[in-house]
């Protein structure tokens, strides 16, 4: 189950920095339950896109943004992943370049989530 | 009730011969409806063969024909990949549709996955085909949603490194050069690209009192169609086509590595070619008399 409570620790990922540094632009524990919460919530719906787009099930639900995903699971080919990033595409209305098919990009949930969030923002 | 048989088909094409199987019900339980599968490109044709053949089975028990056709380059069929041609595929489609009508189908309609939901819009526009009736699985709304996957695909067998990276850019120059471009062991020609890339399913006229069956998956029932799909489903209405869509449960099983079948869509289609042509009810569900 999702903790909807707090997050754990190692659901922080890159760009936290970041959104201190909009906290501190806006102020108020408010903005900051906002931005960092929206950023749990790419995590939560990448995982579902990975999980509609893979056929994985329930074995998402232990996914975090730790878990390597290119490599690790073998249901990531090529033609998945084309189908994992149509499917990011049409749930978060972006753009992803030719750079950012890459093992770095889909390394883990986390910078996978991380990529999707930096387009979001930019 | 005895299975629906499979049996080896072979036709004459353009550009050679053609493989397919044919999917026919009992002597007793045939209706006069023929259906020809138009699979999809490339690798996705391999992935989807258990769902279009468990469909075809399932027609068959229905009392409806099926032919899953094997295009000019791709299966069984004769040629290499290199040398299917979007207009041989064209006319592929045409033999496979009078084989259907010889063997007694009088009505026959057009069921296609992907890109061949977008080669059977383009054969049911030529008047010539008599195909006023499309089951369309997951179309595409244009070939070039499928150049841009096809090339994708590319750039992302290079990620394991492999080999070196590519660009799409890079890519589409190669075939602007007049030079194939090779995707998951696939030789695309320039030309077959260009001319897929070049179909769009809006600049499909389709013959007036056509009925089109639209189905795709998403993650559950019942979710809205793509946008895509929403824009090009209210064009056809707006042009006085049936067109009845439906978004069901199931995963994207032309691509999974994994055999993946959707139960769903099975049901769907099937209760399609019952109950979607209900104004040639009676017609479809004739004895065929022969």
């Amino acid at each position: 189950m999702v903790p909807t409570a707090g997050r754990r620790a190692n659901e922080r990922g890159v760009g936290d920095a970041r959104s201190s540094t909009r906290i501190a632009d806006t102020g108020g524990c408010l903005a900051e339950t906002a931005v960092t919460e929206s950023r749990l919530d790419i995590l939560i719906e990448t995982k579902h896109v990975l999980r509609d787009s893979l056929k994985l099930g329930d074995r998402v639900h232990g996914f975090d943004s730790g878990t390597p995903l290119f490599g690790s699971l073998p249901e990531l080919d090529s033609m998945a992943v084309v189908t994992v990033i149509t499917a990011l595409e049409e749930r978060f209305d972006i753009v992803i370049d030719d750079e950012e098919i890459s093992a770095a990009t889909f390394e883990s949930l986390g910078s996978l989530s991380a990529m999707i969030a930096r387009k979001l923002s930019g | 009730m005895p299975k629906p048989q499979l049996q080896p088909v072979y036709l004459e094409g353009p550009a050679g011969r053609l493989f397919a199987i044919l999917v026919a019900p009992a002597p007793d339980q045939a209706t006069n409806l023929g259906v020809v599968y138009l699979p999809p490109f490339g690798e996705e044709m391999n992935r989807s063969r258990r769902m279009a053949t468990l469909q075809a089975r399932s027609l068959a028990a229905a009392g409806v024909s099926v032919l899953l056709l094997d295009l000019f380059g791709t299966g069984e069929s004769d040629g290499d990949f290199v040398d299917a041609r979007w207009e041989i595929w064209r006319e592929d489609v045409a033999v496979a549709l009078r084989f259907l009508e010889q063997r007694g189908c009088s009505r026959r309609l057009l069921w296609g996955l992907r890109t061949g939901a977008l080669l059977a819009a383009e054969v049911a526009a030529d008047s010539a085909s008599s195909v006023r009736d499309l089951v369309l699985w997951q179309p595409l709304p244009s070939g070039d949603a499928m150049i841009n996957n096809l090339l994708r695909t590319r750039v992302a067998a290079a990620m394991d490194g492999s080999e070196p990276p590519v660009t799409t850019a890079a890519l589409r120059a190669t075939l602007g050069r007049g030079e194939s471009i090779e995707i998951s062991g696939y030789e695309v020609a320039p030309a077959l690209a260009a001319a897929l890339g070049s179909s769009r399913l809006e600049d499909c006229r389709l013959p007036s009192g056509a009925s089109v069956r639209w189905l795709e998956i998403a993650a559950e029932a019942g979710r809205p169609l793509a946008p895509a799909s929403q824009r090009l489903t209210a064009a056809w209405r707006e042009a006085g086509l049936t067109v009845v869509s439906e978004v069901v449960a199931g995963e994207p099983f032309w691509a999974l590595q994994e055999i993946t079948l959707a139960p769903s869509l099975l049901d769907a289609t099937l209760r399609s070619i019952h109950g979607s042509f209900p104004e040639r009810a009676r017609d479809r569900f004739s004895m065929s008399g022969r």
